[in-house]
């Protein structure tokens, strides 16, 4: 036999989309092409071919038993006589030109699929269809099962359907083909088929072919070569079923051995025009026509080579023979049998249901039993001659069960194993592909790098969204730069390795005030960089050897990380650098990558993240990766999820959008270029029917806001809880920078609380209202300090929810308490940093240099607090201690007094004072008790107890220790009680007393109102006013003006706050000083009480001490004075 | 009226600009402009455009409205409607005129766009001849007029109005001579 043979190609048609096809004994060639023309070659070398004006554009083409079919732009699918070309009727009509057509076996059925969407199977004598409706593009291949009973369809829509004849559903969609608008527009045909037997449905997926078990839908296995470039376009078998060829989108057809699974030979379109149709000789195996998008066709001879055909020779000699029956077997015999057989098979299955494949099976038993019958020994001649060649085009109709089976045996079992997702490549975050002749190499909020990269231009133009940062700048790409990173300081490109030359970093640093603003690094030889980012006065790159190298500024090596993983993308910011690498192999279609931050410079370095896992959605990839203008990390993925990094929670990664939703057309994508926190801000850019924005006209950037995914966001509760957490989540940057050391402005830390204030009170008023009072006090537990939750009291209590504003008011208790304690700790923080500083300090100067620089804090209270951390671990304890009597209570919180506290306070004090220990400490410790009650306890004993207290249940520093001391004297009036809420003390203890002692005194309190409560405050206010507290000395002095100016204002105490607040600091100062001073008379004043009998001796050493402690303060005052800690914390008290 | 008058008054049409520098909001008797972050897209008077772009401080971004397929879409619209159409923006001339003068770098098919509203322009010119003339012809009194932008009436206003003046007086002379006339008779 003769070499392959491929003979030139010959004009046709015009350029466009071919189809080409042979009739039934291979003597003609029908070819139909955009011209609207029908030709019949009498054979490739015909030279006066046939035409018959079919239409306008044909797109289609296909012949079966003297007629043939074309589809054309009218929408229909129209026969005609075969050879006069005679119009012979509509077989079906589309809203769109029908792509592709085929037969069944038999010639009975046409199914076609057409740009409509739609997939039609059409009986061609009966006119009788089935319509498949559901993929959402044009159909751009149809594949009908050996069996009829299934149909295959592949779309522009990226996906391939697989449908049920008789159910007339989907029963499977394989997506993941490549996508497009339309048919023309298409890169590949996706002529998917079966393969003779059916059990195998080939798919031709990218460079490709996937080859789908059609029982489990599993890839059975995949073919593929490594001189298929592009798409795989077509795929046909030969006539004998063994071979199938595969025309790829560049002119490459490839033959495999289907059973043996391996290419046997390898061709190429002469022009490597696209080849829009493929077809066999049926009668000629060694012969394959083509159609190429040029307009021409072409012909191969001797496809098949030699010596993959063993069994060949035979057969082909005796083809003429086997001519006649095949004729005879296609055209009528078939037809009739199918017709004649229906009715007979068609019958009891009906009556049984739907017909299984079981069913199926039989009925081709069934005909091929009565082929058997009608046909006798001429059959009997062809299946000799059958089993004579072998698997060959005789076959064809002659399949026996027995052949089948010896098949399966035959056939090496493939077992379907793991296959793996393919990785996701390195990428720059806000960057085009590096294919793109015109593309962005980074949009981020300093500026624009574009590269230009066409056979006229290699540049790279680097642009400043703020012309004061730096002028632009155009570069020559000499060195073939794919990554640019760029920042307020410097522009970073860098290279691969293009064969000799190593793989380069080049960093303009145009922020640098000498004269050498460029530098250059080499990567060793086989480093490649993969990735760069810029940070503060630092670069980073990351290569394929899994590596992080990290340059100063300036260019000076600095440490290097090793990553377990191929890179993904760097991001930087300030000192933090994000890396984004591959952890493994995720689960099927998803991406696993790991992720890593960490300072890398600055006092200390530590590593927030180290290998945790970056959250993806569902079979996407990572598309961006960097941080906020405020420093926090987030993610994008390829479904559109922006992710935030909660670091106040647990360092988790939190949901804040979906760009994707935003979107209005399927196909639009936004591409984010920058985020900000503060005002929340996604700025992106919308890419109409793409991922990727064009160069030109420059695309403008649109401004989206988060939002977080949570639940009924169509109802005011959805919304404000939205609103809600959104702020919560976008302030807590502040927090972060705080702890890193960085000053926040306190009016925008206030700016950013207010919308999170705001949307809390009206969830409040939204529980209020629609009476869900549990849920108004959890919505108070999550209120940021007691002032907040006081005006939800108000507002309760102006609802006349009385229980309600009970309640509350042990959250404003409990959050006043916190609060304090977080000052303290603080404080004690400030203080210890101090201490560290000095060697000389000891411990116990420490605590006292807390008291003395921070006079409005005693010591007492400071071990209260100490205790009472310690002791919240047991809250259940306690409460049920208290169900006991006071003195009781009493005896067991001493038995109870956590050793944790503070000791060396404890015994400076108990030294000093020559109070019974037991007294002293038992007082301290009823200030743990009922405050560790008051959280786990609700008041429920007496809902009328809060009257007076609701209204100011705040603390003020200091206080507390009056009423720590205050604590066992039990017959206290009720004067006692409400000049503590006066003086914001902490509710606990208060409400304990009220609660035993004077519940009829309260309520008459309540009932009095407000003036009488004044006056006892004002009285009490003096004798019990503390050391330290400037505010108080300065209310005593101004509450007569105050109150006279304001005489409608109830709530002098918090006015008087606020005008306090309005106080310079100076003259802030200036009280407390006045009132330090006067803490040497306290006890004096306070003897006047002569209800504080009891008390006396205690708050006269407890002013001792404070004297005390007050000489110590002296001693390091000067040297505290400086430290904004404490002036802060001072401020602290009084903006509650 | 002058032209630049009118043109005068479609500087206070607002239009998006990027620019390239950062500003605060600035107070203007106007209305507030800004804040001017570089890079961000934000809305000012045409006025304002105009000099930031004369002094390269921003890029302009064209109307929706200037662009070839909806200008053509227009065009079409215009030429087979007998009446006047709604144009896209009442200072369509204006702000086309002061944006390719100033800024074609920043308008993508400048010069399409020039050609398509200068026929459009020259369509409705000849439509609001062609009706004066009707109207002054047919001796009515009154005619109406809709979707005609400020610069199109300014072009004809002067001359209209004199022109209807001068026809008044004739005709009131014409009367005034017949009722003479008879009244000698």
């Amino acid at each position: 036999m003769s070499m392959i043979q491929m003979k030139h190609t010959r004009y046709a048609h015009s350029e466009g989309h071919l189809d080409l096809t042979f009739d039934d004994n291979g003597k003609h060639l029908l070819t139909c092409g955009p011209d609207g023309d029908l030709r019949v070659y009498k054979g490739f070398d015909d030279d006066d071919p046939v035409s018959h004006r079919v239409g306008d554009v044909v797109y289609s083409v296909a012949y079966r038993a003297n007629r043939f079919y074309v589809s054309s732009d009218d929408n229909a699918v129209k026969t005609y006589t075969f050879p006069d070309g005679e119009a012979d009727g509509i077989v079906t009509r589309f809203m769109a030109p029908a792509t592709h057509m085929v037969f069944n076996q038999s010639g009975s059925k046409l199914l076609a699929g057409s740009s409509d969407f739609t997939v039609k199977l059409v009986e061609v004598e009966t006119n009788s269809q089935v319509v498949f409706q559901g993929h959402d593009a044009p159909i751009l291949g149809v594949a009908l099962h050996p069996k009829e009973h299934l149909v295959a369809s592949s779309s522009c829509d990226g996906t391939v359907k697989v449908w049920d004849v008789k159910e007339q559903k989907c029963i499977k969609t394989i997506p993941g083909l490549p996508k497009s608008n339309d048919f023309s527009a298409s890169h590949t045909l996706s002529r998917l088929t079966w393969n003779k037997e059916g059990n195998y449905l080939v798919i031709p997926f990218g460079t490709e072919i996937r080859v789908y078990d059609t029982t489990s839908w599993q890839i059975s296995f995949i073919l593929t070569d490594s001189c298929i470039k592009e798409n795989v376009s077509i795929m046909r078998f030969s006539p004998c079923w063994r071979y199938l060829v595969a025309a790829c989108w560049d002119g490459q057809f490839i033959l495999w051995d289907f059973t043996e699974r391996r290419v046997i030979q390898r061709m190429k379109h002469p022009q490597k025009q696209t080849i829009t149709a493929v077809c066999w000789n049926p009668k000629e195996p060694q012969e394959l026509a083509y159609c190429d998008s040029n307009g021409c066709l072409g012909l191969i001879q001797n496809v098949i080579p030699e010596d993959a055909q063993v069994t060949k020779t035979a057969r082909v000699s005796k083809l003429p023979n086997g001519d006649l029956v095949n004729d005879l077997f296609d055209d009528v015999e078939d037809d009739m049998l199918v017709e004649a057989t229906n009715p007979v098979v068609g019958g009891p299955s009906d009556v049984g249901g739907p017909m299984s494949e079981e069913d199926d099976d039989d009925d081709m038993v069934d005909i091929r039993a009565l082929k058997k019958e009608i046909l006798g020994e001429f059959l009997d001649d062809e299946n000799s001659k059958d089993t004579d060649v072998g698997s060959t085009t005789g076959q064809k109709e002659g399949e026996s069960s027995t052949a089948n089976d010896g098949d399966v045996k035959t056939r090496p079992v493939y077992v379907q194993g793991f296959e793996p997702t393919p990785l996701q490549p390195p990428f720059q975050p806000s960057s085009c592909p590096v294919h793109f002749s015109h593309r962005f190499m980074v949009w981020n909020s300093v500026g624009i790098i574009v590269q230009y990269n066409t056979d006229e231009e290699n540049s790279i133009n680097i642009e400043f969204h703020d012309t004061a940062v730096h002028h632009a700048m155009h570069v020559t790409n000499t060195l073939n730069h794919t990554m640019a990173a760029l920042s307020n300081e410097a522009v970073l490109l860098a290279c691969e390795t293009d064969e000799d030359t190593p793989s380069k970093l080049v960093c303009m640093h145009f922020a640098c005030w000498d004269n050498n603003k460029e530098w250059t690094v080499d990567m060793p030889s086989g480093e490649n960089i993969k990735s760069v980012c810029l940070g503060e006065g630092w670069a980073a790159v990351g290569t394929d050897k899994r590596m992080i190298r990290l340059f100063t500024i300036g260019g000076v090596q600095r440490e290097m990380v090793s990553i377990p993983g191929p890179i993904v993308t760097l991001a930087g910011h300030t000192n933090q650098l994000l890396v984004v690498y591959h952890a493994g192999m995720g689960i099927p279609g998803d991406q696993c990558l790991g992720v890593r931050l960490q300072t890398v410079s600055g006092p200390k370095y530590h590593s927030k993240l180290n290998g945790e896992l970056l959250p993806l959605t569902p079979k996407s990839t990572l598309v961006w990766a960097g941080f906020s203008a405020e420093g926090t990390p987030f993610i994008m993925d390829s479904h559109g999820v922006i992710r935030m990094f909660n670091r106040s929670y647990a360092n988790s990664w939190m949901q804040v959008a979906n760009l994707k939703k935003l979107c209005k057309g399927k196909s639009d994508n936004y591409w984010l270029c920058s985020l900000h926190e503060n005002p929340q801000q996604i700025r992106a850019i919308l890419c109409k029917g793409g991922r990727y924005p064009p160069t030109l006209p420059r695309p403008t950037i649109q401004i989206l806001s988060y939002q977080l995914p949570l639940c009924n966001l169509i109802t005011d509760k959805g919304t404000l809880e939205e609103t809600l957490w959104r702020s919560k989540l976008m302030s807590e940057h502040m927090n972060w920078w705080e702890s890193e050391g960085f000053e926040v402005d306190e009016s925008t830390k206030a700016q950013a609380l207010m919308p999170q204030q705001e949307s809390l009170m009206k969830l409040f008023a939204l529980a209020c209202k629609t009476e869900r009072e549990y849920r108004a006090v959890e919505l108070c537990q999550l209120m940021p300090n007691h002032h907040t939750v006081q005006l939800a009291i108000k507002y309760a209590s102006r609802l006349r929810m009385i229980q309600l504003a009970e309640r509350l008011t042990e959250v404003a208790r409990q959050k006043a308490e916190e609060e304090l304690i977080l000052a303290q700790r603080a404080l004690q923080r400030a203080d210890d940093d101090e201490i560290d500083d000095d060697d000389d300090d000891t411990e116990v100067q420490h605590g006292e240099d807390i008291e003395s620089h921070h006079p409005a804090i005693s010591s007492t209270k400071l071990s209260v607090i100490q205790k009472h951390s310690g002791k919240l671990v047991h809250p259940q304890k306690e409460e049920d201690e208290m169900e006991g009597e006071e003195e009781q209570e009493n005896e067991d919180d001493v038995n109870n007094m956590s050793q944790d506290l503070y000791e060396e306070l404890e015994q400076e004090q108990e030294s000093k004072h020559k109070t019974p220990v037991l007294k002293f400490g038992a007082s301290k410790n009823r200030d743990v008790t009922p405050k560790s009650l008051s959280h786990s306890q609700s008041a429920t004993k007496n809902p009328f107890k809060v009257g007076s207290q609701q209204k100011t249940p705040s603390v003020t520093k200091g206080t507390r220790v009056f009423d720590s001391l205050d604590k066992p004297k039990l017959n206290n009036s009720p004067r006692m009680a409400t000049s503590r809420s006066k003086n914001k003390s902490v509710g606990g203890r208060q409400k304990k007393v009220v609660l035993k002692n004077k519940p009829t005194g309260q309520q008459k309190l309540f009932a009095s109102g407000k003036n009488k409560q004044k006056e006892v405050c004002s009285e009490d206010a003096k004798s019990e006013k503390k050391t330290g507290s400037g505010f108080q000395l300065w209310l005593d002095t101004k509450e007569e003006s105050l109150r006279e100016a304001n005489p409608d204002v109830e709530d002098i105490k918090s006015l008087a706050e606020k005008e306090f607040n309005n106080l310079t600091k100076d003259e802030q100062e200036e009280w407390y000083k006045k009132a330090k001073d006067s803490s040497a008379d306290a006890d004096i004043r306070k003897r006047k009480c002569e209800f504080m009998d009891d008390e006396d001796i205690e708050n006269n050493e407890y002013g001792n001490t404070k004297a005390n402690k007050k000489k110590l303060a002296k001693k390091s005052e000067t040297k505290n004075q400086s430290q904004s800690g404490k002036s802060k914390l001072k401020n602290f008290v009084f903006e509650k | 009226m002058d032209p630049s008058e009118v043109e005068f008054i479609s500087e206070k049409e607002s239009i998006s600009i990027v620019p390239n520098f950062s500003l605060d909001k600035i107070y203007l008797i106007g209305g507030d402009v800004g804040p001017f972050n570089p890079g961000l897209q934000l809305d000012v008077p045409l006025w304002i455009a105009v000099n930031l772009k004369q002094r390269q401080k921003c890029r302009i971004i064209a109307p929706d409205w200037m662009d070839v397929e909806i200008l053509e879409e227009k065009k079409q619209e215009e030429q087979e409607s007998k009446f006047f159409t709604k144009m896209p923006c009442d200072y369509y001339m204006e702000i086309t005129q002061l944006l390719l003068q100033h800024a074609p770098d920043n308008i993508p098919k400048a010069d399409e766009i020039r050609m398509l509203v200068k026929d459009i322009w020259d369509l409705r010119i000849a439509k609001l001849r062609s009706s004066i003339d009707i109207f002054v012809k047919s001796d009515v009194t009154h005619a109406m007029l809709n979707y005609l932008t400020l610069m199109e009436l300014n072009t004809v206003r002067p001359f209209l109005t004199k022109a209807l003046d001068h026809i008044q007086q004739l005709r009131n002379n014409v009367s005034y001579g017949a009722a003479l006339w008879s009244s000698q008779d």
